[in-house]
């Protein structure tokens, strides 16, 4: 059986086998087992080169001459290696989150974890757009009973909101633009080059991006980004993993497959649709930033400055000039990695000492050395000073901007990073620099069961910045010339 | 094999006096039960013969038409008859208990007698070619659905099945006219005649006006905006087995007559143009749905929120009929089937949690997701083709439509369409969410047996399995929708 | 004319059906609303210089024997119709002890 089956169908068969597993008390065994399995596939497709086989396997006729169909790409093994070792550490992570917050129902945890990244595997697998909707719409479905884990009154309102935002979006817009382009286009395939370009209509290109931007709400493109402060309300893990890595980058891969591979860039520029998508884009990081100032709550402060920081890959895409499409890929990476540091040191320090605010945060770095000092690597990833990652992706998106001659998208980088800067240095100075008001109670002080996975991926952002040619190398020659 | 459409009539018309005499209620059930699988079965066997042969006419008493009456089973009616039958034969095996303690004791042998002769009706109005013979079986059961209403133990189920029994006979009364003036000018009453002769009539006042009153008698069996009330009403009151029939066929049935009368007898007449009446129809669809999804929404009885759901679903299929396109024909008729099926499953599973309940609430839905997990999840499935979520039946209904709206000159209404899909999610979540995650109140007392159970899932895998495998209904449809409209679809 | 007077007493049945509100003026009214239409199917059926058709001797015109076929089976279907709408009324009216519509509504 094809790979790619094979891994989807594992991890299936990893939610049944959880399942009935789910009244045993290591069940977080069975999930980390999960976990790494699927990221042996992941890494198994990038050596044994899968992906440059491109075979597009056709698996249920859903409407006549559409398929649920996959295939790998340069592209796809990106983003699957990336989801997969992030998930593998959250795992990890989880299990002792779970037991020193004393959450019931643990079970349900495991099991729609594994079940939304198995919709996240399936979006990155997805060779046309009717699989992707699909697999869109049950990712939603999937993360919903983990927004909504608490179970007290909070989370289910907040559940709820979450999952009109989201389901109300792909249905009302995202899901017409998909009928639209089968009508324009008679396929829904993903092609190099896109499927859209003997199509001379400039209006509708543009009403079909701006559909798109709208529909594909997981990527956040203001207005219909507040899906995600509401999603705050779930475990931290789920924040970490879902929020800032599965649901979030699944949302930006679509839009960077849509435009470059249904759309293509061609006929992007041709239409200036690509203007809307930058005009947005613009919008939302400045505006998020701003509102990310005002947040003193640590994972809202988050979860804004997420919002921004996806604006930033969507932007990057929308230039379309060939150094910023390697801006927006990096930073798919990049920001991934920061933000879950950032989101798992956050849960560390709420299960350690209960503060959830950033006015809280004076001199914990005396009693957490460990995860401020990581915390404090995530947050210059997302400032993007050097010699993080963060200062590499950020670097190319502005020798995109410059290749672009839209110069003025300068100003906007300028201003952001500045607003970044002003609303993460508090997480670095007030642990180090403050004293300790010791009104807290020190139930569970650092623990290293929780810290070591975040260690494991600092080490990784560290060992990435001095090997970022490597990707560039792999990028340049599977994905984009350069 | 040609004996077939008769056969699918008569054999449960003569098993109705036997089942006078035998007053035994359990011997009546399995009795029912019987008949009602050969019936399918036969269903089947003529829907196979049809898809492959072509239709095949019986001529009553072997007198040729137009003389005689003529039974004719082309696709488009096999597809209803085949809807029909597997909606009766699902609520039939799911319904022991609920008439048990629901229906009085005396009378349980006289509802099955009652159901019987109801399906009788509707195979009759389905498969006969004689326009007068419409009206006959419609009155057949029109009468046994007023009877099967007024059984319920409900305070309002006699006034309920009065108000119906008025309303609907004025309906029928109108399409009687109707029939009489189509006479007038065609000198014939056998439907394929008709169409071929009603070229030559002049096209007068009168022709206009036979065309409104099927029209209206046809809206009022179907329960079109404005004329839905009395859906409301009965919904509300009617036994819940009754509901769940009734919600996967009766209404269909007044699609069916639209189908056949509007754009198969009248085909050649066009008798949309008349007075824009198909863009009247749009419109007042489109109203209706955007009304009864508002009115659904603000329901806080389950009973009455799932009628106005279907209300507005029965719009959605009118609004895909009235843009005439074959896409459109073909997207209507996919609905029809995918929406009895979730609508039925939804009410028998209301029905099998709270039988003798007039009301019900919100909350006494409360908790049911710890106390039945498996046949929540049941609900769920089918809540989520009701909104037409991909992987479900539903989402193949959505898609067909918007892409026929899309294709046709009224693309506008799909933005309508959209804002009401994601408005069906409002009150279909609502009731989830208490499902799952509110503490039980006090409905330990609701046990479900075994058996009853067996009729929900079959409906919520066909669901699933419509979802991914949507061969049978899309190229069904099409045929269909090619075969009246007569030009090629995608 | 004839259909003037016809669709008259069509309009008045219809008329007494919506606007009383007891069940037997109702039924009353329904039974006029479905006479009236049986008079039409009548009306249609008398052809010019027709005689009865009864075969007698050669004449040459008939009148159309197929609508009072008709009609004969559309009144046994209103005479059902009008017998459960009776049975339902006696058994409304033990229940209720009325059956004046607006006081049923209240139920």
């Amino acid at each position: 059986m094809n790979s790619i089956i094979l891994h989807l169908v594992f991890i299936i068969l990893g939610v049944l086998i959880l399942y009935t597993l789910r009244n045993i008390k290591s069940l977080y065994i069975v999930h980390v087992l999960i976990s790494f399995l699927s990221l042996f596939f992941s890494i198994n497709a990038l050596v044994t080169k899968k992906f440059l086989i491109q075979t597009q396997i056709d698996v249920i006729q859903i409407i006549p001459d559409l398929f649920i169909s996959f295939s790998l790409d340069g592209l796809g093994i990106i983003f699957l290696i990336t989801s997969n070792a992030l998930w593998l550490m959250t795992a990890i992570y989880s299990h002792k989150y779970l037991e020193l917050n004393k959450y019931k129902n643990k079970a349900k945890f495991y099991i729609f974890f594994t079940l939304s990244m198995f919709a996240t595997n399936a979006i990155i697998y997805s060779s046309n757009l009717l699989t992707t909707f699909i697999f869109y719409e049950i990712l939603t479905i999937s993360t919903y009973p983990l927004v909504t884990f608490k179970g007290d009154d909070d989370s289910i309102s907040s559940g709820k909101k979450y999952l009109y935002y989201l389901l109300g979006t792909s249905i009302i817009f995202l899901l017409p633009a998909i009928i639209i382009i089968y009508s324009i286009a008679g396929t829904l395939d993903y092609k190099i080059g896109g499927i859209l370009t003997s199509y001379n209509n400039p209006l509708m290109i543009n009403i079909l991006i701006i559909l798109l931007i709208f529909g594909v709400a997981k990527s956040a493109i203001m207005p219909f980004h507040k899906w995600l402060p509401f999603a705050m309300i779930a475990p931290t893990p789920v924040s970490a993993l879902l929020h800032a890595v599965a649901v979030v980058k699944s949302g930006v891969f679509i839009i960077i497959k849509v435009v470059l591979y249904i759309f293509g860039p061609l006929i992007l520029q041709e239409s200036g649709a690509n203007i809307i998508i930058i005009l947005f884009a613009s919008i939302t990081i400045l505006l998020s930033s701003i509102t990310a100032i005002k947040q003193d709550s640590i994972k809202l402060r988050l979860a804004y400055s997420t919002i921004g920081q996806l604006s930033y890959i969507v932007l990057a895409i929308a230039i379309l000039a060939p150094y910023s499409i390697l801006a927006a890929i990096l930073h798919l990476i990049f920001h991934a990695i920061g933000k879950i540091i950032l989101f798992l040191t956050a849960g560390i320090i709420t299960t350690g000492i209960g503060i959830k605010k950033v006015s809280e945060m004076n001199g914990l770095a005396s009693k957490f050395p460990y995860t401020i000092f990581l915390m404090s690597l995530g947050a210059l990833i997302m400032i993007g000073l050097p010699p993080t990652i963060g200062f590499i992706s950020k670097w190319y998106l502005i020798v995109g901007i410059i290749e672009s001659t839209k110069i003025y998208l300068l100003a906007v980088i300028v201003i952001s990073t500045l607003l970044n800067a002003s609303y993460y240095l508090p997480m670095i100075y007030k642990p180090y620099f403050k004293s300790f008001e010791a009104k807290y109670n020190e139930s569970n002080s650092e623990d290293m069961c929780l810290v070591a996975p975040v260690i494991i991926i600092g080490l990784a952002a560290i060992i990435l910045f001095f090997n970022t040619d490597l990707i560039i190398m792999f990028i340049q020659e599977y994905i984009i010339k350069l | 094999m040609s004996q077939l459409p008769i056969l699918i009539i008569i054999l449960p018309l003569l098993l109705v006096p036997i089942l006078l005499l035998i007053r035994k209620n359990e011997q009546v059930y399995i009795l029912n039960i019987i008949i009602s699988f050969i019936n399918l079965i036969l269903v089947c066997l003529l829907f196979y013969h049809v898809q492959h042969s072509g239709p095949l006419f019986y001529e009553l008493g072997n007198w040729k038409a137009p003389i005689g009456i003529r039974l004719n089973a082309d696709l488009l009616s096999c597809y209803f008859l085949l809807l029909i039958n597997f909606m009766s034969f699902i609520c039939l095996i799911s319904g022991k208990e609920l008439v048990n303690r629901q229906i009085e004791k005396e009378n349980i042998y006289l509802f099955y007698i009652a159901w019987l002769l109801c399906n009788i009706g509707f195979s009759g109005i389905i498969l006969t070619n004689d326009i007068f013979n419409l009206f006959v079986f419609l009155e057949i059961s029109s009468l046994s659905s007023y009877f099967l209403i007024s059984q319920g133990n409900y305070k309002g189920s006699m006034i309920a099945a009065i108000q119906y029994l008025f309303i609907g006979s004025i309906g029928a009364v109108f399409i009687l006219l109707g029939i009489g003036i189509l006479y007038v000018h065609t000198g014939t009453l056998n439907m394929s005649d008709i169409s071929d002769n009603i070229i030559n009539a002049k096209i007068s006042l009168s022709i206009i006006f036979a065309i409104g009153l099927f029209f209206l008698g046809i809206g009022i069996k179907s329960a079109i905006f404005p004329l839905h009330g009395w859906l409301i009403r009965t919904y509300a009151y009617s036994p819940s087995i009754i509901v769940a029939y009734f919600s996967g066929t009766s209404t269909k049935i007044g699609i069916y007559i639209l189908i056949r009368v509007f754009l198969d007898i009248l085909n050649t007449i066009n008798p949309f143009e008349y007075y824009s009446l198909a863009q009247l129809i749009l419109f007042l669809s489109l109203v209706g749905v955007l009304f009864s999804t508002v009115y659904a929404i603000k329901q806080t009885e389950i009973k009455k929120m799932f009628a106005f759901s279907s209300v507005a679903q029965i719009s959605y299929i009118l609004i895909a009929i009235m843009i005439l396109t074959p896409e459109g024909i073909a997207a209507s008729l996919i609905h029809v089937f995918n929406h009895s099926i979730i609508k039925t499953g939804l009410f028998l599973i209301i029905a099998i949690l709270f039988v003798n309940n007039q009301n019900i609430k919100l909350d006494d839905l409360s908790g049911l997701g710890k106390n039945h997990p498996f046949f929540m999840s049941a609900f769920v499935i089918l809540s989520l083709g009701l909104i037409g979520l991909p992987l479900t039946s539903g989402f193949i209904s959505k898609w067909y439509i918007i892409q026929s709206l899309i294709h046709s000159d009224y693309w506008y209404i799909s933005i309508v369409v959209l804002i009401t899909s994601f408005m069906t999610l409002l009150y279909m979540w609502k009731i989830i969410e208490k499902i799952y995650f509110s503490e039980s109140i006090n409905n330990n007392s609701i046990t479900i047996l075994g058996h009853q159970t067996i009729g929900v899932f079959i409906l919520a895998a066909l669901t699933i399995y419509l979802g991914l495998d949507a061969s049978f209904t899309t190229s069904v449809s099409g045929e269909i929708a090619t075969s009246l409209l007569g030009s090629e679809i995608k | 004319m004839i259909f003037i007077l016809n669709m008259t007493l069509f309009l008045i049945g219809l008329f007494i059906m919506i606007r009383e509100t007891n069940l037997i003026k109702k039924v009353i009214g329904l039974n006029i609303f479905q006479s009236s239409v049986f008079i039409f199917y009548l009306i249609i059926s008398k052809v010019e210089d027709g005689i009865p058709p009864i075969l007698t001797t050669i004449h040459g015109v008939y009148s159309n024997p197929l609508p009072h076929v008709l009609i004969l089976t559309a009144i046994v279907v209103s005479i059902a119709t009008t017998s459960l709408a009776l049975a339902l009324i006696i058994k409304i009216k033990k229940k209720y002890n009325t059956i004046e519509e607006d006081e049923l509504d209240e139920i």
